[in-house]
């Protein structure tokens, strides 16, 4: 296969609990290619946050092992970016200070990257807003600042574990918006779990359907509908169909909550 | 403005009645001076000490005791707190000797201490210091373990070493707990001195009440009581103000306490503006804290500090979000986490 940006081979995740073990991840196999935007459904617990952690390094796999662009995963690494369901600011840091996180840990040099900030940071319409402290955001521009901080170091790509589900109906329409505008400019790959199956299929090229515990990829749906695409498109016949088959699976195999 | 203005008229109003009931019923009652003194008689004692110059060489005396034994005790407890949080290891073998260590009435503690280190300073300010490193060990750890986990998750997915999840993390989010640890050990530190002078000293306030008690002077009592209580009201507002440029960028340190005739608004129609961006905020309505935490730190601090630490801790605990909760310390097995019990 030509550039894949992260392959996954026969995963398997045990959790050891006391209660005896928990199957979170079955024998999952996928490959996401180089600037794709692949997003992952699937009912709750089944298993979408493990894959997440497991790829972005903070979780050892049980069997079978995952690649990042071909180099198989042993523990975190600089050329990602996690955005996670929470912005998970730090409160001691103004706005452009916690964009400037990953460029701190990793020493990449503040003077070189703060330039970048406020540029990332008008793209997320957040100028005007980088001496602020997080407290003074509201949700939908903390999620924000923590979108441009996973995007400061130029990370190959983005791992993204339901980062709007904390939003409103309102702002999550927007913030999607938004998320497609940056992901049209900046062409990165992105990983997008999601409890939304319009959220889904707005968003992705292809959309990963995961069954409920233990999680294995039951359908990998590849969607068609051309960008730069407005949010009128959730009326079209065309996506209202995409919906339709990939929530059809899940009544068929018992439900996604919500 | 106006309640306050009220307030304040309020305030003084009824300073002034109760002195003026109390120096009335002295006179009334013929109180002798050796039980009650009038508050006109404490007012001259004090104003003899102080222009004698006595009450203010005594002062000083108590008071290096005091900041020494603070500086000290704080840095001990600050210093143990993070060796016991960030190790296992010092955890399971020390932490046992520190409690019992603890639970032991420090007054108790005061007549050998001035046996090791004799009559003069240095027997006052090991006393204060380890009356005063407790609170500042155990909030130092606490305040280092409560770290956000989801935070820490960050810090590693951005492949952060240790160190610096500790220096850029851990360190910052325990500072609203070590400076609730520092306003009792401030406070602490003063009644350790004191109860070192009672127990045997050449100068101090401590010794200047005892040797008044010796000679039934009531009135100069009341007088170096007044003058302690002052200092520690002036020491306590020293700490208010170091923690308010400390931690500056801590929200809940900005709420004042609210005057009387103000009632707290929640939701949207709060007052200012902070209140209300924070009220827009889907992700930040306030839970319960920490329980373990707050067991924790209860248990050692009977005085209302924590309340700060609380909102701060509340807040984390409704950052980290549902989901995050899944991955609790114990829990998070894998490549880091790999520190256990010896
Ligand atoms: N640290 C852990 N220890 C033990 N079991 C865990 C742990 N984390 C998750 N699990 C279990 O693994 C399963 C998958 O959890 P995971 O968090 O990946 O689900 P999820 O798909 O992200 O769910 P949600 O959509 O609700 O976030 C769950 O059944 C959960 O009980
Ligand atoms: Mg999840």
């Amino acid at each position: 296969m030509v550039s894949e940006a992260i392959a996954v081979r026969k995963l398997t995740k045990t959790y050891a609990a006391r209660q005896g073990s928990v199957v979170a991840l079955e024998d999952i196999s996928f490959s996401i290619g180089e600037a794709e935007f692949v997003a992952v459904v699937g009912p709750s617990g089944c298993g979408k946050s493990t894959l997440l952690k497991i790829l972005a390094g903070l979780l050892a796999t049980t069997m079978g092992e995952a690649f990042l662009r071909g180099s198989l995963i042993s523990g975190p690494r600089r050329d990602i970016g996690v955005v996670f369901q929470a912005p998970v600011l730090f409160p001691w840091r103004t706005v452009l200070d916690n964009v400037l996180l990953p460029v701190d840990v990793q020493g990449l040099g503040r003077q070189a990257h703060e330039r970048a900030a406020l540029d990332l940071l008008r793209l997320v319409h957040l100028d005007g807003f980088e001496h602020r402290y997080p407290w003074e955001l509201s949700g939908g521009m903390q999620q924000r600042v923590a979108i441009t901080r996973a995007l400061i170091h130029d990370p190959a790509m983005l791992l993204m574990d339901e980062p709007f589900g904390a939003l409103d109906a309102m702002t999550r329409e927007h913030m999607n918006l938004e998320l497609q505008r940056i992901w049209l400019e900046k062409r990165k790959t992105v990983l997008f779990i999601t409890h939304s199956i319009p959220e889904a299929v707005f968003l992705a090229d292809r959309v990963l359907v995961m069954t409920p515990r233990p999680g294995c990829i039951m359908d990998d749906v590849r969607v068609n509908i051309p960008r730069p695409r407005p949010l009128e498109v959730m009326n079209t016949p065309g996506f209202g169909e995409y919906v339709r088959v990939i929530r059809k699976q899940f009544n068929i195999r018992g439900g996604l909550d919500g | 403005m106006k309640t306050n203005t009220r307030n304040l008229i309020l305030t003084v109003a009824l300073f002034c009645v109760s002195i003026g009931t109390w120096e009335a019923v002295v006179r009334f009652f013929q109180i002798p001076q050796f039980i009650l003194p009038a508050p006109s008689q404490v007012t001259l004692a004090l104003w003899r000490g102080l222009s004698s110059g006595l009450y203010l060489r005594h002062l000083y005396v108590t008071l290096l005791e005091t900041l020494l034994g603070f500086v000290l005790g704080s840095a001990l407890g600050f210093f143990l707190g993070t060796a016991v949080a960030m190790s296992r290891w010092v955890e399971y073998f020390f932490y046992p000797y520190i409690v019992m260590f603890q639970s032991l009435p420090k007054v108790a503690l005061a007549p050998l201490i001035l046996i090791w280190f004799g009559l003069g300073l240095t027997s006052k300010v090991v006393n204060a210091a380890l009356v005063a490193f407790f609170p500042l060990l155990v909030n130092t750890m606490v305040g280092l373990r409560s770290a956000d986990e989801e935070r820490v998750s960050l810090m590693r997915s951005l492949a952060a070493r240790d160190s610096q999840i500790f220096w850029m993390l851990r360190l910052p989010n325990a500072l609203p707990f070590v400076m609730a640890g520092l306003d009792v050990a401030m406070i602490f530190a003063l009644i350790g001195a004191i109860v070192a002078e009672f127990v045997g000293a050449q100068s101090g306030l401590g010794m200047l009440i005892q040797s008044m008690n010796f000679t039934m002077d009531v009135s100069g009592q009341f007088s170096v009581l007044l003058i302690l209580s002052v200092l520690g009201l002036l020491l306590n507002r020293c700490i208010l103000l170091l923690r308010r440029r400390v931690l500056f960028w801590d929200p809940s340190e900005k709420q004042q306490p609210q005057p009387l005739g103000k009632v707290r608004h929640e939701g949207p129609a709060a007052c200012s503006a902070r209140s209300r961006c924070r009220a827009a905020d889907p992700g930040r309505r306030r839970h319960g804290p920490d329980q373990g935490a707050r067991r924790l730190v209860r248990a050692h601090d009977f005085r209302g500090h924590d309340s700060v630490r609380h909102r701060h801790q509340a807040r984390l605990v409704q950052e980290r979000g549902n989901r995050g909760r899944a991955d609790s310390p114990s829990r998070l097995d894998g490549l880091h986490d790999q520190r256990g019990h010896p």
